[in-house]
């Protein structure tokens, strides 16, 4: 009696649309959620590139100091009602030497192994006495102040759907929630091209005006 | 049997059942179709700004590099001044050393002593005729015609590097490797190793700096000799620190221990300088870097239509960057706290806009006249 009733309940079309319904509700709410949700985090993508550029002009302007807080960064690019909830992160810098620090290095390295640590130092030493204290000021520094500051910003933003939905947005090494730009931006060092030294000679100039006026 | 499943069919289309589920299928492909596009132009624009990132670091560090070459001239000159005036000041001790000599050996009892101190005039003179030759001449001096001559080549090379780092692509493709290497014969190793060669030498180019002018082409516009220079007195060697200078060095060359090096003793020297009392500009130079595009076959179609022509459409960036200031005959006390205020304020690098670029749109040679519209050709290929 039971099971006729039942046979009869399936074959009847009474109550399939509200079957029908709750079984795709599940997709239209994913679907849903998806489309607040990328927009937003593509937005905020959006904003960290600019976050980022604007921590590696700071810093090259700076010789590496950023003289802004995440605070000020917070305020600046999520400070509306699209970044409410968006929680900023500024990586550990990764600044990188021009291929010319990078060569003056190697060559360095490799002397070091060559000679010794104690041998390089001494020949440096020498070879700065007899230029004059040229060498150091006109040269190795000069190179050595060709660097490329980074600038990494992640941002943690609260997602509908759980954030692990959206890794294929987030950069990599990064926890679920969170979001990068996948890419640092890197300034040249713009403060370096006023860098000088003084030889030896030059500063014994200095110090003589110094005590004599 | 074939007509109970057309009886099924027929009924399954006639019924309402399950038509939930064709929506949905069709919403959801429609839905993420619209999601799709739009996360490609979002790619697209992001392209677009790391582009921009990489043309902007590549301008400022050809400017920066500029700037470095144009202050370390600068400076070195400053320093050649510097030295060269404490060995005038060593030459003088001689001189005035040299007379006291001469005197000394005037006299029947005291000329033994008159010899000695006319070879520890000369012993000194000497000393600073060493330092000078060290220090101004094999240093200074070459260190200085290496950043006039090398300033522009390093900039190029540190510009791509810095452009590469912020993810601009290759401009020059690597070429394919000819492979076979191991057992192939020998002119296939040469071909891969200049393959090779080839490839390395180019990995690295992915920002194409065009100068606006030709000055800075090759060096950085640092003229030589424009200052005729002397130690004591740099800028005037007819005036009275000039006439002090030779007299001093004529007092010098009664020293007959300084025979060997008379001629020598006085050094003019040709100095490369930033132009001095003007405010110095540099030609601004323009970088541009491009980056790969990549949009899904459904993104095509929205954004391109089915022309193939629109396929991949990359993404260009440009900056133009400029080195500014420089005056050798300013000092500021807020310059930078690296840079002593007694070599003049230092240059500083810029990224400017466009609008400020002036071209030289006309040329004429041999009563052949050439127009370059530059800005159209801005408008057409880098402003789109």
């Amino acid at each position: 009696m039971e099971e006729k009733k039942c046979r009869n309940r399936m074959r009847s079309g009474r109550g399939a649309i509200f079957l029908e319904t709750a079984l795709v509700m599940p997709i239209y709410l994913v679907l849903l959620c998806m489309c607040i949700d990328i927009p937003r985090i593509l937005m905020i993508k959006q904003r960290l590139d600019g976050a980022q550029r604007l921590v590696s002009e700071i810093r090259a302007r700076n010789e590496g100091t950023l003289t802004v807080d995440t605070a000020f960064l917070q305020k600046t690019f999520f400070d509306d009602g699209a970044g409410n909830g968006v929680k900023i992160t500024i990586k550990p810098y990764n600044d990188k030497g021009s291929i010319m620090n990078s060569a003056l290095n190697t060559i360095q390295d490799w002397l070091k192994d060559f000679l010794g640590k104690f041998l390089t130092g001494v020949l440096e030493f020498l070879v700065n006495i007899i230029s004059g204290g040229s060498l150091e000021p006109y040269f190795l520094n000069v190179f050595n102040k060709d660097v490329f500051y980074s600038g990494e910003v992640t941002a943690n933003a609260p997602t509908l759907l759980p954030a692990i939905a959206y890794n294929a947005f987030a950069g990599d090494d990064l926890p679920p929630s969170d979001f990068g730009t996948g890419y640092a931006c890197y300034m040249p060092s713009c403060n370096s091209c006023k860098y000088t030294g003084e030889t030896f000679i030059s500063k014994m100039c200095d110090w003589i005006h110094r005590v004599f006026g | 049997m074939m007509r109970a499943l057309g009886k099924t069919c027929l009924k399954r289309i006639s019924s309402d059942r399950g038509v939930a589920f064709y929506y949905t299928a069709f919403i959801t492909f429609f839905i993420l179709s619209i999601l799709t596009v739009i996360f490609d132009v979002s790619a697209v624009s992001r392209k677009k700004i790391q582009a921009q990132n990489a043309a902007d670091a590549a301008a400022l560090e050809m400017a920066v590099w500029q700037c470095r070459g144009m202050n370390i001239v600068q400076n070195i000159n400053s320093e050649i001044y510097q030295t060269d005036t404490v060995i005038c000041v060593i030459y003088g001790i001689a001189g005035g050393m040299t007379i006291i000599a001469k005197g000394l050996e005037a006299s029947v009892f005291l000329a033994p002593i008159g010899v000695i101190v006319e070879q520890a005039a000369a012993a000194l003179a000497r000393v600073g005729y060493l330092v000078h030759n060290l220090v101004v001449d094999v240093f200074l001096k070459n260190l200085r015609l290496v950043y006039v001559n090398g300033t522009m080549v390093m900039g190029y090379i540190a510009a791509n590097n810095v452009a590469s780092a912020n993810g601009a692509d290759q401009i020059i493709p690597p070429i394919p490797s000819p492979g076979g290497g191991g057992g192939g014969d020998i002119f296939s190793k040469i071909l891969e190793f200049i393959v090779n060669a080839i490839n390395k030498l180019t990995s690295g180019f992915v920002a194409i700096g065009i100068p606006t002018s030709t000055d800075v082409i090759l060096k950085i516009p640092v003229e030589e000799g424009d200052a005729k220079s002397m130690p004591i007195n740099i800028k005037d060697p007819e005036g009275a620190g000039g006439i002090a200078y030779r007299v001093l060095i004529t007092t010098l060359l009664l020293n007959a221990s300084l025979a060997d090096i008379s001629t020598k003793l006085v050094y003019v020297d040709k100095p490369y300088r930033s132009k001095e009392g003007v405010e110095m500009k540099m030609p601004p130079m323009i970088w541009g870097v491009w980056k790969k595009n990549d949009v899904s076959y459904i993104s095509k179609y929205f954004l391109g239509g089915d022309d193939s022509s629109y396929m991949n459409p990359p993404v260009l960036a440009y900056a133009v960057g400029q080195a500014q200031g420089g005056n050798v005959t300013m000092t500021s006390a807020y310059d930078h706290e690296f840079r002593p205020t007694h070599y003049g304020v230092g240059a500083d690098a810029f990224l400017i806009s466009v609008d400020n670029l002036r071209f030289k749109e006309d040329m004429e040679k041999g009563g052949i006249k050439i127009h370059f519209n530059i800005r159209e050709y801005f408008d057409k290929f880098l402003l789109h």
